[in-house]
């Protein structure tokens, strides 16, 4: 695999972790070495108290960006324009680098499975995405970034592989992919494909964040847990996403069994030597050819 | 779309109600697991992270009732109120009335009827922790205004500021119940008391009141003048303990943060 050569068109924030309720003061008390936090929007879509007052002293030393899960952009349900209201006064409030949410749909009928539910991977799906989120980024009056999701369930309907879906909706959309690097060793090994065939069949100059978490082994599913440190597998998966995007915007994804700030903190060190070895060497590599 | 509608039907319908004979045949049989397991994931995941949303906003049920009936309510109430919210946060808002309603199995609250009240207490609680932020009328603010203007005073609340009637002694069981370590104390019914909840800054609190007080703030929360008030509390007063019980009033509800202005 070779750099994508527009590795550089895209901002790079460098090393980041979600942030969690947990680790409020430590982050206040300690400023600690995050180039930026993620948070999950819909934790700060309240009306006041101690969520937002966290949210903006914490702001006021790190760049953010914005993670949805309820956006539900693949649901047959019609967009929920209040919430994408809420969603956009977030924005206004937060100034975040940018805003992401799932390839799912979350529910039909009013309900909220609070799930990434997985779309099957038809042309049918491709357009009806694709059509709702650029109907999102006119709302929005930005682009904003999909992340592929795992799944346990894979459909008889579908006609092409989850890559080639994600690529047609992005393409159609034109929307920015956060990529989640273990949701796609997880979806590999829950539906026996080569995770290698994803990430090279992934367009390089659309892939703006890269999501790393731990997850689950059970007997025949892996299950994402993000309960976990980032596997070895998923380690080696990143330094390829990196050998071919390049230095992409990258953080750690913690949502159970919540640990110390310092030992997430050591999780990114890994992953920032990973990175940067992987990214050294692939610059040494071009070089000499 | 009609595919694509069909199959999030049908897979909600199946996440909803696991134990209802369903075809998996739209399940594609080319995963690692079987096509029952995949679905299985799905089940398990909506009832476990709901159930972890209620256990985390109403600890003091989860410990007054135990794990066991805890669960079983979480159960019921799980499939008989699906999320129409797109936040979580907003999920258990009717687990209070759910606990004493007739429509679930025995949770182990036949002969609790103080599980109501103590569930309406901690889903309060919460209400006022992310209540929205609002300014802070100050003691300063007020003596700015002359005396003479005062009876015509409309004195806006804070958001968070949220009334409850108890008729046992839940704030009590709830310090108990959610103290380092927890503590069962025994539910004791009296005349049901006035209790106020709110937010002074970041912190949630509560207290009881005086009758005298209660009725004050309920005029001024229904948009009472502060002559008003005052007629309120001559009702319940001598003429003259009104203006030094009125004044004393208001001081301490500015003093606690509880008003955000006035018109």
């Amino acid at each position: 695999m070779s750099t994508d050569s527009q590795s550089n068109s895209r901002p790079y924030l460098g090393y980041g972790l979600g942030l969690r309720k947990e680790h409020y003061d430590a982050v206040l008390a300690e400023c600690p070495n995050v180039d930026w936090f993620e948070i999950i929007s819909e934790n700060y879509m309240v009306d006041g108290g101690k969520p937002l007052d966290y949210l903006s002293r914490i702001r006021e030393h790190y760049p953010m960006v914005m993670h949805g899960v309820s956006l539900s952009i693949g649901s047959t349900a019609p967009l929920d324009f209040d919430y994408l209201k809420r969603l956009k006064d977030l924005i206004r409030r937060v100034e975040p680098v940018w805003f992401s949410d799932h390839l799912c749909w979350t529910g039909v009928h009013g309900v909220n499975l609070h799930d990434l539910m997985p779309l099957p991977y038809t042309e049918e799906a491709v357009l009806h995405v694709a059509d709702r989120i650029s109907r999102v980024q006119d709302y929005m009056g930005r682009r904003m970034l999909l992340e592929n999701v795992s799944s346990y369930v894979s459909y008889s309907d579908s006609q092409m592989s989850e890559w080639e879906f994600l690529c047609a909706v992005a393409e159609r959309a034109d929307c920015l992919i956060l990529l989640d690097i273990n949701n796609i060793y997880v979806s590999a090994f829950n539906h026996n494909f080569d995770p290698c065939s994803y990430l090279a069949a992934m367009p390089g100059e659309r892939v703006h964040q890269i999501h790393l978490a731990g997850h689950t082994q059970e007997n025949n599913l892996i299950i994402d847990t993000h309960d976990h440190p980032v596997a070895e597998p998923v380690f080696e998966l990143y330094a390829a996403a990196v050998q071919k995007f390049g230095r992409v915007s990258t953080m750690i994804e913690r949502d159970d069994h919540i640990p110390p700030l310092s030992d997430l903190l050591a999780e990114l060190e890994q992953v920032r030597d990973i990175a940067e070895t992987q990214f050294k060497k692939t610059v040494a590599e071009t070089r000499v050819a | 779309m009609k595919r694509l509608a069909e199959l999030q039907h049908t897979f909600q319908d199946r996440v909803l109600n696991p134990g209802k004979a369903q075809s998996a045949a739209w399940v594609s049989a080319g995963g690692r697991a079987a096509p029952e397991v995949q679905l299985s994931v799905y089940s398990h995941a909506y009832v476990a992270r709901l159930k972890d949303v209620l256990a985390t906003d109403y600890p003091a049920v989860l410990m007054a009732i135990g794990e066991d009936h805890f669960n079983r309510l979480a159960d019921d109430y799980i499939r008989a109120n699906p999320s129409r919210y797109f936040s979580l946060r907003d999920f258990g808002q009717h687990l209070p009335g759910f606990v004493s309603g007739t429509r679930h199995r025995d949770t182990g609250n036949q002969g609790s009827p103080w599980l109501r009240e103590l569930a309406l207490f901690e889903w309060t609680l919460g209400q006022a922790f992310d209540a929205a932020d609002a300014p802070v009328f100050t003691e300063q603010d007020m003596t700015a205004i002359p005396y003479p203007a005062w009876p015509e005073l409309r004195f806006i609340p804070h958001p968070s500021v949220h009334r409850l009637d108890l008729e046992w002694n839940i704030p009590e069981m709830w310090q108990a119940l959610t103290g380092d370590p927890p503590v069962q104390v025994s539910a004791g019914r009296d005349r049901a008391s006035p209790w106020l909840v709110w937010r002074e800054q970041l912190v949630t609190r509560f207290r009881s009141m005086q009758v005298d007080e209660q009725r004050a703030l309920d005029a001024l929360r229904g948009g009472g003048r502060f002559g008003e008030i005052c007629e309120v509390l001559a009702t319940l007063l001598s003429e003259e303990q009104v203006p030094l019980r009125a004044a004393g009033l208001l001081k301490g509800w500015i003093a606690q943060g509880l008003i955000s202005g006035i018109e």
